[in-house]
């Protein structure tokens, strides 16, 4: 006892900056893992819901601003750029008007096309 | 997965008004028309009169539902499949050409590549390092498939 108490007061300065130190690390591990795990789920979850929110938020103009090739703009009908996809589908089944549902299908088509993805 | 590294692979795809269709697969860089392999290319096969062949068939798909640019048997993509086979016999060992390929995606938007569209045999995922529209290989008829957007960030 008396040993273990004169070796904690002859290093009582190493020993407190060892535990200082080792309560970084174990913070440090701590903390590392934890945003990990988070930033993952967020991930996973973005990953589901992306095509949805994209799909029914972003107008075809600024889904071609970032993720699209600028030649898909050689062949996009240009009246469909304000619209998001959602739309541009709705558009594309509408019977009453056969020539605007077949531009909106072209503008789907380009936009569906692998090729003009970044 | 296969081993990926050191691999020089590159790939054929059109777009609208551009000669430049070879494409690098790692990270989807378009090659300038000076690049080797359109000289190794045109031994084979008139690239001019194909580009203006498969611009017709990518039209009739745009404007009027005409699917063939999706038959790979359609006679011009069965000669840019040939041509890519010859060009590759005559590459070094890591080097190869490829044709990209994938289905008409307003169609089947959700549609996951597992099997060669030519002879069905399990594909070859080259991974993480390339890009996911460029991930999936036929190494036997060279023809390259995309994986589905967010597969690397999913797995």
């Amino acid at each position: 006892m008396d040993y273990t108490l004169n070796f904690i007061k002859t290093n009582r300065f190493f020993l407190t900056g060892f535990i200082f130190f080792a309560s970084i690390l174990l913070g440090y591990l701590f903390y590392n893992s934890y945003t990990q795990q988070s930033i993952g789920t967020r991930e996973g979850a973005t990953v589901l819901h992306v095509k949805d929110e994209i799909d029914s938020v972003q107008t075809a103009q600024e889904i071609i601003a970032k993720t699209r090739l600028g030649s898909i703009m050689r062949e996009f009908p240009e009246e469909f750029l304000d619209n998001t996809i959602s739309e541009i589908e709705k558009l594309a089944k509408n019977q009453n008007n056969s020539d605007l549902a077949r531009k909106a299908k072209k503008a789907l088509k380009l936009l569906k096309d692998g090729r003009f993805k970044k | 997965m296969a081993d990926s590294k050191n691999k020089d692979f590159y790939y054929i795809m059109w777009l609208p008004d551009t000669t430049e269709i070879i494409w690098e697969m790692k990270n989807k860089a378009q090659m300038s028309s000076d690049f080797y392999l359109y000289h190794a290319l045109s031994q084979y096969i008139d690239l001019e009169k194909w580009i203006e062949k498969y611009t017709e068939l990518y039209k009739d798909w745009l404007e009027e539902d005409a699917p063939e640019i999706y038959n790979l048997q359609n006679p011009s993509i069965e000669k840019m499949l040939s041509a890519i086979q010859k060009v590759n016999a005559n590459l070094p060992q890591n080097t190869k050409l490829f044709y990209w390929f994938d289905v008409d995606r307003t169609e089947n938007e959700d549609f996951i590549w597992e099997n060669s569209p030519i002879d069905h045999t399990q594909l070859v995922d080259l991974g993480e390092n390339f890009y996911y529209l460029n991930r999936f290989v036929d190494l036997k008829n060279y023809v390259v498939l995309p994986a589905q957007e967010g597969f690397t960030i999913l797995t």
